[in-house]
């Protein structure tokens, strides 16, 4: 008791002299017990921080926030980001109750609307805003494969239409409020732009492609579209410019199938031109904006697939004996080589879906069940994923993606620096 | 005092090294741990140039911005890591160093403070090794990855430069991300 007493009274003596030191002894005294770091090492602690966190982050101090929305840091962000499937899911599904004849579908709170952030950007007054049904609505999510696992991650944004390209983490969306609408969108960061409208085409004679042309730094949308002769257009929007510019498509009767989606390597876009036994890519080159075929080394199957892997195209067939041939293009004009063989742990459904720009492990889907597998190029071993949910409840089809702060011009980046 | 290096395994260079921190103590380090500091290898290296005679001999290294406990931590971090110049293991041998390593990281994460984190990591950069920079500024990114703004601040030391409107804005735009933080 007598030292409880005791506690308390030197408590209280040594609460008195904290009050007395002054403000400015008592940050000296805190500063001096803090170590400097250097700009350098923050960096590269920040760089390693989930995205939510770095959100936060910028609101430390300045200087951090500086940090954060510099070019070299994002840029460095996206390097060290592992790629990821975005997609998107009905609101209308997610609310299924068990036992409900009509589905109840409500938007989850805190969620950002694409369309209504669109609206308001374009100054629409909010009584003329049109209420949009939330059963026709889509939440953006994406699928995480790590160490045989498969996670789901949600970025609590909704929007109406398909997601048809993405490109370092931004995002081309249709826009179902205006017919032919496309917007940009970094589902992390919430920015986006609205496109001008290009060629209406029906969406299943249309193909997006979506990359950043090295050359001059700037992120450009590729449109392939198909008319009533069957001949192939093509215009190219550079972001941020507001015309689309024609340019010569591929010669007639090449591409034939528009059913995958175009493959970003290797400094240009790749189309497989057929459904089944494709000889050649229909390719065009992202500087240069011109239409080549380039020969496969052996016929393309139904399941087999071109894929970006560690910047080179990658060219998955299946093969005898049930094995998976892995060749290797490092660059245009150059020759096919024949990578290795998978022996192991395949099936003949087994689509390649894209490659984990990380770990290196290339992801695999199967037709008949949905279910997906990983290869480890390492311990060659290819492994079932498991997945969160049995079911996975989407619609359209999986994008390669990876979660970045990219912006797409360096305008946009430039307003949000502090000097 | 000084910290003898208790390596029991006869390595290709048993030269060692003696280092003096800040409060004046000395430790005795083997070459090959030592190089991993690239401020003390540039040191020998300079040294070497100056006075041939003088290797082999014991060079004292002075690390006036290093207290002794810091640099203790790092000494035992640097002989964890897979030796330079050490032969190629099997595959098996060297998964079993991989996990007597991992252990003994997390057990080193375990007793250390939150704060001493940052006196290691502005130590590592003094001394310019790269692979405790690499770990230390890990283990801090996962320890300040569920923390709230004002806790990092403190953390750092960081004066909070914002004026109340700019912060209460960006709060309201980027409320998302502040869901699911930890308490203080």
């Amino acid at each position: 008791m007598a030292n409880l007493m005791g506690d308390k009274k030197a408590s209280f003596l040594r609460l008195v002299e904290e009050r007395a030191l002054s403000k400015e002894e008592k940050k000296k005294l805190q500063d001096a017990l803090v170590p400097y770091i250097p700009k350098d090492c923050i960096s590269n602690v920040l760089l390693r921080l989930p995205l939510e966190s770095l959100q936060r982050s910028r609101f430390v101090c300045k200087p951090w926030y500086t940090i954060i929305n510099s070019l070299k840091f994002i840029d460095d962000h996206l390097e060290r980001s592992e790629s990821v499937l975005i997609f998107i899911s009905s609101i209308k599904e997610e609310n299924l109750y068990p036992f409900s004849t009509r589905p109840f579908a409500v938007e989850k709170p805190n969620t950002f609307s694409v369309e209504a952030k669109l609206l308001q950007s374009e100054s629409v007054p909010v009584l003329v805003q049109p209420n949009i049904n939330p059963t026709l609505k889509y939440y953006i999510k994406f699928l995480e494969i790590n160490n045989g696992r498969s996670k789901i991650g949600e970025y609590s944004v909704s929007c109406t239409g398909h997601i048809r390209a993405a490109c370092n983490g931004l995002i081309l969306l249709e826009n179902k409020l205006k017919k032919g609408g496309l917007i940009v969108v970094n589902p992390v960061t919430r920015k986006l732009i609205s496109l001008p409208l290009g060629t209406l085409c029906p969406a299943d004679k249309e193909s997006y492609g979506f990359a950043f042309c090295t050359v001059t730094g700037e992120y450009k949308v590729v449109h392939l579209f198909q008319d009533e002769l069957r001949y192939f257009g093509c215009e190219i929007l550079n972001l941020g410019t507001r015309v689309w510019r024609a340019v010569n498509g591929p010669s007639f009767g090449l591409l034939r199938w528009l059913g995958c989606l175009p493959v970003l390597a290797i400094g240009a876009l790749h189309w497989v031109p057929n459904i089944d036994s494709s000889d050649y890519l229909v390719s065009i080159e992202v500087d240069k904006e011109r239409f080549h075929t380039i020969p496969l080394p052996k016929s393309s199957r139904y399941h087999d697939r071109i894929v970006e892997m560690r910047g080179f195209l990658s060219f998955v067939t299946h093969e005898e004996e049930n094995q998976i041939g892995v060749w290797i293009l490092k660059g245009l004009g150059e020759l096919w080589t024949r990578q290795l063989s998978i022996k192991t742990g395949c099936i003949l459904d087994m689509v390649p879906l894209y490659s984990l720009r990380i770990k290196g492990d290339m992801i695999f889907k199967r037709d008949e069940d949905g279910s997906f597998y990983a290869y480890d190029f390492q311990l060659q071993v290819m492994r079932k994923i498991e997945m969160e949910q049995e079911r996975l409840k989407m619609s359209g089809m999986y994008h390669p993606h990876v979660n970045s702060l990219i912006s797409w011009s360096s305008r946009e980046r430039s307003q949000d620096v502090f000097y | 005092m000084s910290n003898t290096s208790e390596n029991p395994k006869p390595s290709s260079s048993s030269a060692k090294m003696t280092l003096k921190t800040s409060d004046n103590e000395l430790f005795e380090v083997e070459e090959a741990v030592a190089m991993k500091f690239c401020t003390v290898k540039q040191y020998f290296e300079d040294e070497k140039d100056s006075d041939v005679a003088a290797r082999g001999s014991t060079t004292v290294i002075p690390l006036p911005n290093v207290h002794s406990a810091v640099l203790a931590t790092l000494i035992s971090y640097g002989k964890k890591l897979p030796q330079s110049n050490a032969v190629a293991d099997n595959h098996e041998e060297e998964e079993t160093k991989k996990k007597e390593r991992k252990k003994y990281e997390q057990g080193l994460l375990k007793n250390l403070m939150p704060g001493e984190l940052l006196d290691l990591i502005s130590a590592a950069n003094y001394l310019d090794f790269k692979e405790g920079l690499e770990f230390f500024n890990q283990a801090l990114a996962d320890h300040i990855q569920n923390k709230s703004v004002e806790y990092v601040r403190k953390f750092f030391g960081i004066k909070n430069d914002y004026e109340p409107h700019e912060e209460e804005k960006y709060r309201e735009e980027y409320a998302w991300a502040f869901e699911g933080v930890d308490e203080d």
